[in-house]
């Protein structure tokens, strides 16, 4: 199973994972794999990057988060439960905005699917940031 | 017949607007010119479209209601 609502406000804060974390931890699973994306100390021509103004497509994030929990589940067989939330609005560097985490019965598929499904939420989901920089300018990135 | 246009990431700040209403337009194509006539900027610019959140291409006709959105390259993570 996958939890339905993915996208969280602001920054992804150390208490929300604990709580994630202690609800996630029951059932047949005996490894959990997490990631985190954090917004880089980037410096783009001389500026420094102080947070990223991250928007999204909401409903159809929800969609396309279902579509990778399918693709999948039906590849690991192993898997148990995959828990997602990434941020919307400013997320200041150094912060949180993207917390991935699969349950499995054992680790091996647990890496594996983790690290398969942070590169389909990059692909996949229709979110975009904006860099907020020091000048007062800003510059929309896109993932390679 | 109208359709809603949605403008996202950088596509939202060239075109000053969040969303549009339009009235007439029946299919990809005549949206396309539409949108290019009145935001030439866009000509050149990077973005794909989706008809009520599926990713769509080539020959598409409108029915009254569709949500079109704009979706320039994404930036998740």
């Amino acid at each position: 199973m996958i939890n339905k609502k993915i996208l969280i406000q602001g920054p992804i804060k150390s208490g929300l994972i604990a709580k994630i974390i202690n609800k996630t931890n029951q059932g047949k699973a005996g490894a959990q794999s997490i990631f985190l994306g954090q917004v880089r100390h980037d410096i783009i021509d001389g500026r420094k990057v102080l947070e990223i103004d991250y928007s999204a497509y909401d409903e159809m994030v929800q969609t396309e988060m279902d579509k990778i929990f399918e693709l999948i589940k039906a590849k690991y067989d192993d898997l148990q439960k995959i828990y997602v939330k990434h941020s919307v609005g400013k997320v200041k560097a150094g912060e949180h905005s993207l917390f991935v985490l699969v349950a499995c019965g054992h680790r091996r598929q647990a890496f594996k699917a983790i690290e398969e499904i942070v590169d389909l939420i990059k692909a996949k989901l229709p979110v975009w940031k904006k860099e907020i920089l020091d000048d007062g300018g800003h510059i929309w990135t896109e993932n390679e | 017949m109208q359709i809603k246009v949605i403008f996202f990431g950088i596509l939202s700040e060239v075109t000053e607007n969040t969303h549009l209403e339009l009235s007439d337009i029946e299919n990809l194509m005549a949206l396309k010119s539409y949108l290019w006539k009145t935001f030439p900027e866009m000509k050149n610019m990077d973005y794909r479209f989706a008809v009520n959140k599926e990713i769509v291409d080539g020959k598409v006709e409108f029915k009254n209601g569709d949500e079109v959105a704009l979706l320039p390259p994404f930036a998740g993570g």
